[in-house]
């Protein structure tokens, strides 16, 4: 207010006085805008011809106005009100979480990194699988979260769901089958068939609980189907490894054959579960009706997978049209590299490469069309 | 006959439109089909999705710092019941960080039927009062915002700068018409 010319002091000075006899200490702040009205009203009547001596007759009628509410104020800093709300509007230069913070030297030195280095620490595969791995966390943590057992349900669950499926090979065959002892073989049928299942239904439903994470700028839908995927490796190899140390305690099987081998076939089953998941969850956004469908595929899949049996154990026009399915193929591939005694003749490394590109692909496909759908925008 | 076919000639028409991501011309054809035909699920439904879509979009450019995007696809939210609180909230913040002093009155004077509910319409015109040039248009116009927010600090120093330049500015033009 340095160079402005000031406004008479004595025309504020009577307006403020007028309107002081008008308003009591108490007085609502309806009341106050009626009595500024009345005031302004009255100054209108009355302005000189000339329009800047109007203007300035009027201005001091605000200024009167301005010291009446600075009275009624609880703090009487009015700009302390403005600056407060400044601070948690993400538009204004005083947003709060866009100041640079005062950070003591040891947090200074983590964080205050060239451009160079912070573009390294947020970009690249490994940012990526640190994304990830934070969502599935979460989404862990999330779920354990519903029960006070939680988390002992979430190592729990999946146990005795495979213990199940080995008893049920343990009725079938007492003691082996097709040279394999029957535990162990269900074990690795078992681990195999769940985890591309909970991968596929990890990736179909979307996310989930983690789907409001994707109001995070850099987290995609992509992050959040792999995170909710990633449950299935993660939670099967711990179960299978504890399952299949209990058999090697007892004697029933041995060291696998080609340890190497076995975990490739594990990592493909889980990337076709989550090549599978994807592919369907792009049909579910297109027709909802699709969920229904898949269920039904998932337990052909199921049956067609070699829970229970090899397909050098089946007739043959029955063999063959087990062997579309590649899961039998990677299950059969993954039964070889663990037992000495058994080595697969139907099942085809090629056929199975052949689907795991198909697959990936599509899923691929799917992917990038459904990024570019507004329904697919989370509301 | 004729009305159902023009009914889902039109729906088409909109919902392609929305697939393309054309939600001024798919809102277009669905208010347009309400003022036709009135109300019904579908359409409800569709002006919905298309509401929510611009609500996420809109977020999504607020998140990005792309203030007239916000504007952009915050505008058509202002009247809209579910979505108008966040629209005039984005919609006055976008315009009070990316407008200069004369566009910003010019914009939100142009919205102020939708706008003027909000205390952040009349703090966001006090704060560029004194910015704007030395017209009488532009002096009741900060007349106008003290009316509504009465003792304003910024807008009342806005308003002095104001009147002051005005002053100026007849005082010069007075000199130079003096022989």
């Amino acid at each position: 207010m340095t160079d402005l010319q000031p406004v008479d002091r004595d025309a504020i000075a009577a307006a403020a006085a007028r309107l002081d006899r008008e308003l009591t200490a108490d007085a609502s702040r309806e009341d106050r805008l009626a009595c500024y009205a009345r005031l302004r009203a009255e100054v209108a009547v009355d302005l000189p011809a000339d329009p800047a001596d109007a203007f300035t007759r009027r201005l001091a009628v605000e200024y009167a106005i301005r010291d009446i509410e600075r009275r009624f104020e609880v703090g009487a800093d009015s700009n302390a009100t403005s600056s407060v709300w400044d601070m948690v509007d993400p538009t204004s230069p005083e947003y709060a979480l866009s100041q640079t913070p005062r950070l003591r030297e040891p947090v200074r030195r983590l964080f205050e990194v060239t451009e160079r280095e912070g573009s390294r620490r947020s970009t690249g595969v490994f940012y990526r699988m640190r994304v990830m791995l934070s969502l599935w966390l979460r989404a862990i943590n999330h779920e354990a979260s519903q029960d006070r057992i939680g988390y002992i349900w979430l190592i729990l669950d999946p146990l005795i769901h495979v213990m199940i499926i080995c008893f049920v090979s343990l009725f079938i065959h007492p003691r082996n089958i097709y040279d394999m002892p029957s535990y162990p073989f269900g074990v690795v049928g078992a681990c195999f068939w769940l985890t591309f299942r909970t991968a596929v239904t990890g990736t179909m439903f979307g996310g989930g609980v983690l789907r409001p994470q994707l109001e995070h700028p850099v987290i995609r839908r992509f992050d959040i189907m792999m995170a909710r995927a990633l449950n299935a490796p993660i939670v099967y190899i711990g179960v299978g490894a504890f399952l299949m140390g209990l058999a090697m305690w007892l004697n029933l099987t041995t060291w696998p054959v080609n340890l190497p081998g076995f975990m490739a076939c594990f990592l493909t089953v889980w990337l076709m579960g989550l090549f599978y998941g994807t592919l369907v969850n792009s049909l579910i956004l297109h027709y909802p009706g699709f969920r229904r469908v898949n269920g039904f595929v998932i337990r052909l899949i199921a049956i067609m997978s070699g829970l229970f049996y090899v397909s050098e154990q089946l007739p043959e026009p029955m063999r063959g049209l087990m062997l579309l399915n590649p899961l039998i193929h990677i299950v059969q591939l993954a039964r070889t590299c663990w037992f000495a005694t058994y080595h697969t003749r139907d099942a085809d490394p090629l056929y199975v490469l052949f689907w795991f590109l198909a697959l990936g692909l599509l899923a691929l496909t799917c992917l990038t069309l459904d990024e570019k759908r507004p329904e697919t925008v989370r509301a | 006959m004729t009305t159902i076919i023009s009914y889902t000639k039109r729906l088409r028409a909109a919902r392609t439109a929305f697939r393309e991501r054309d939600t001024d011309t798919a809102r277009e054809l669905a208010l347009g089909l309400i003022a036709d035909h009135g109300r019904d699920d579908v359409l409800d439904a569709f002006v919905g999705a298309i509401n929510r879509y611009l609500n996420a979009t809109m977020r999504a450019a607020l998140r990005a710092g792309d203030h007239h995007g916000v504007m952009r696809h915050g505008e058509p939210l202002l009247a809209e019941p579910d979505h108008r609180d966040a629209a005039r909230a984005a919609f006055i913040g976008a315009a009070r960080a990316a407008l200069s002093p004369e566009d910003r009155v010019t914009t939100l004077r142009n919205l102020e039927s939708a706008l003027e509910a909000v205390p952040d319409y009349w703090t966001a015109l006090a704060e560029v009062v004194g910015d704007l040039p030395p017209l009488p248009e532009n002096i009741e116009l900060g007349f106008e915002v003290l009316e509504r927010l009465p003792g304003h600090d910024r807008g009342l120093h806005g308003l002095h700068t104001l009147v002051d330049r005005y002053r100026q500015a007849g005082a010069r033009q007075t000199m130079n018409v003096e022989p």
